[in-house]
């Protein structure tokens, strides 16, 4: 049985802004606490409000949090003194409207929340006080908004695409492990090209070249999934 | 555009803030110029984000396969309480307005003691799921007090006095404890699957420090992921080899686990 001791929520109780530096340092007890808390809240709200399995909640649940994680890591999120809680439920809760809309299923209780139907208005859920996470209101149209950084600046040099997480995934999965473990050493953990060729015991030199060809590769298939796939958008644009 | 070396470096550099304010400025400039630069950039970056967001993932997945082991996940009635919007119209059932009927005495008897069956069996099993429970929070409290993402450095030798003069090969990293690094990394966003591959393909190896620390962290990978007497195995190797730099580490965690 878990005790008190074992709660990883315990040290953030009533610290808002203590508890987003520590998810800003990727300290693991902030994250398994930001985890619990979103789980507990949003599971059961997306399961008492729809018909979809909990697996699907779940799925739902791992990929705001993940979009979250990107968000914080790239500056997107911006604190602003309201509970990273609440921030990170409006994700999960946009991304399940986008679930039912895709799927078309309806919602269990229409008298609660008028989610699957056109006017998704977030002002019908009315205990903002009472529950974990506040929610948006209707004033910002994504509920997320508020929080995150301008788009307009200087990184809006580029075309402003979206990121096509599956077609990622599809290309990922066809690279061959040296180049998973190249790519993720380059693009996600952004390491040295020492480090990353260590890992697969090259040395620096030909560590670039694999690198290079295991990035062109990525590329070439990303860039063909993307055009096959509509879906699986990941909207982090700024 | 065609990809090449120098601008994959520059554009990794470039999406990662590793560059200076004015190269930034010089490369943006560059953008707005050239449009097949601008795409090359954007494609990175997609390839960037969407690589970030599945490792965000796998690394929720473990990371509920962890919670929900510590039992962190139940959800109470109290939580579902909290994620109700409003009262909500409860069912109304109705109550018996008569007695059931049973049948001869004897099925009284049956029924009453089906149910003290049941009850007794339900009570074992939950106990059994609690005490495991207990085990696995005890275990992960454990894992958190010895789990450090600091290695212990490779032991000085004696300077060679035939030497003084050579230069120090310390520059080059060892990759063994790149590896185990990688394998700490991995602990650390609960990735233990990974750790576990990592670090039993690191104690294979011929002996040194790097194997002999990578010992101890398998150990305590073993201990994260509640195989107790693996980790115990383990621990008793370590603890009986003099050298061995997590010797007391080993000593100590190996007295708590044995006294539990």
């Amino acid at each position: 049985m878990a005790t008190d001791s074992d709660n990883p929520c315990l040290p953030f109780e009533q610290d808002n802004l203590g508890f987003y530096q520590a998810l800003l340092s990727d300290s693991n007890g902030a994250w398994s606490c930001l985890y619990i808390k979103a789980y507990k809240s949003f599971i059961t709200y997306a399961c008492q409000r729809s018909s979809i399995s909990t697996d699907d909640a779940l799925d739902i649940l791992q990929d705001g949090l993940a979009e979250f994680a990107v968000k914080l890591k790239n500056g997107k999120y911006v604190f602003q003194g309201s509970a990273v809680t609440a921030y990170v439920f409006t994700v999960c809760r946009n991304r399940w409207v986008a679930f039912l809309r895709k799927n078309k299923i309806q919602k269990t209780d229409r008298l609660q929340d008028n989610t699957a139907d056109d006017d998704d208005d977030d002002s019908t859920i009315q205990d903002g006080e009472n529950h974990p996470f506040t929610i948006f209101r209707r004033d910002d149209p994504d509920g997320d908004e508020a929080n995150e950084a301008d788009s307009g600046g200087s990184d809006a040099i580029w075309a402003d695409n979206e990121a096509d997480w599956e077609a990622v995934g599809r290309a990922f999965a066809e690279v061959g492990a040296d180049c998973q473990t190249m790519l993720n050493c380059f693009y996600v953990e952004e390491k040295s090209l020492g480090e990353c060729g260590a890992r697969i015991g090259l040395q620096e030199n030909s560590a670039k070249v694999k690198r290079f060809r295991c990035a062109q590769r990525m590329k070439t298939l990303y860039t063909q999934y993307k055009k096959e796939e509509g879906g699986g958008r990941i909207d982090f644009r700024g | 555009m065609e990809l090449s070396d120098e601008f994959l470096e520059e554009i990794g550099a470039y999406l990662s803030g590793q560059m200076t304010p004015s190269a930034k400025n010089q490369f943006e400039t560059r953008m707005q110029r050239d449009a097949a630069l601008r795409e090359e950039v954007a494609i990175q970056r997609e390839i960037k984000v969407g690589l970030s967001f599945l490792a965000q993932k796998e690394r929720f997945k473990a990371m509920h396969t962890n919670l929900e082991q510590r039992g962190l996940l139940t959800v109470s009635a109290a939580d579902r309480l909290k994620t109700e919007p409003s009262p909500t119209e409860t069912k109304v059932l109705p109550l018996p307005t008569k007695r059931t009927v049973f049948g001869p005495t004897w099925t009284y008897f049956a029924a009453a003691a089906s149910v003290v069956l049941l009850l007794g069996l339900g009570w074992v099993v939950y106990q059994n799921r609690a005490d495991e429970r207990v085990d696995v929070a005890q275990n992960q409290q454990r894992f958190e007090r010895f789990f450090s993402t600091n290695l212990k450095p490779t032991p000085l030798s004696p300077p060679n006095p035939d030497q003084l003069g050579a230069p120090q090969n310390s520059d080059q990293p060892n990759p063994d404890s790149l590896r185990l690094q990688e394998a700490i990394t991995a602990l650390q966003r609960q990735d233990t699957q990974t750790a576990l591959n990592t670090l039993q393909a690191l104690t294979q190896k011929s002996p040194g420090h790097w194997p002999a620390s990578a010992q101890w962290y398998l150990a305590l990978t073993y201990l994260q992921t509640n195989q107790r007497d693996q980790s115990i195995s383990l621990l008793q190797q370590i603890a009986a080899l003099r050298g061995h730099p997590y010797q007391r580490e080993a000593q100590r965690l190996l007295g708590e686990l044995v006294s539990q």
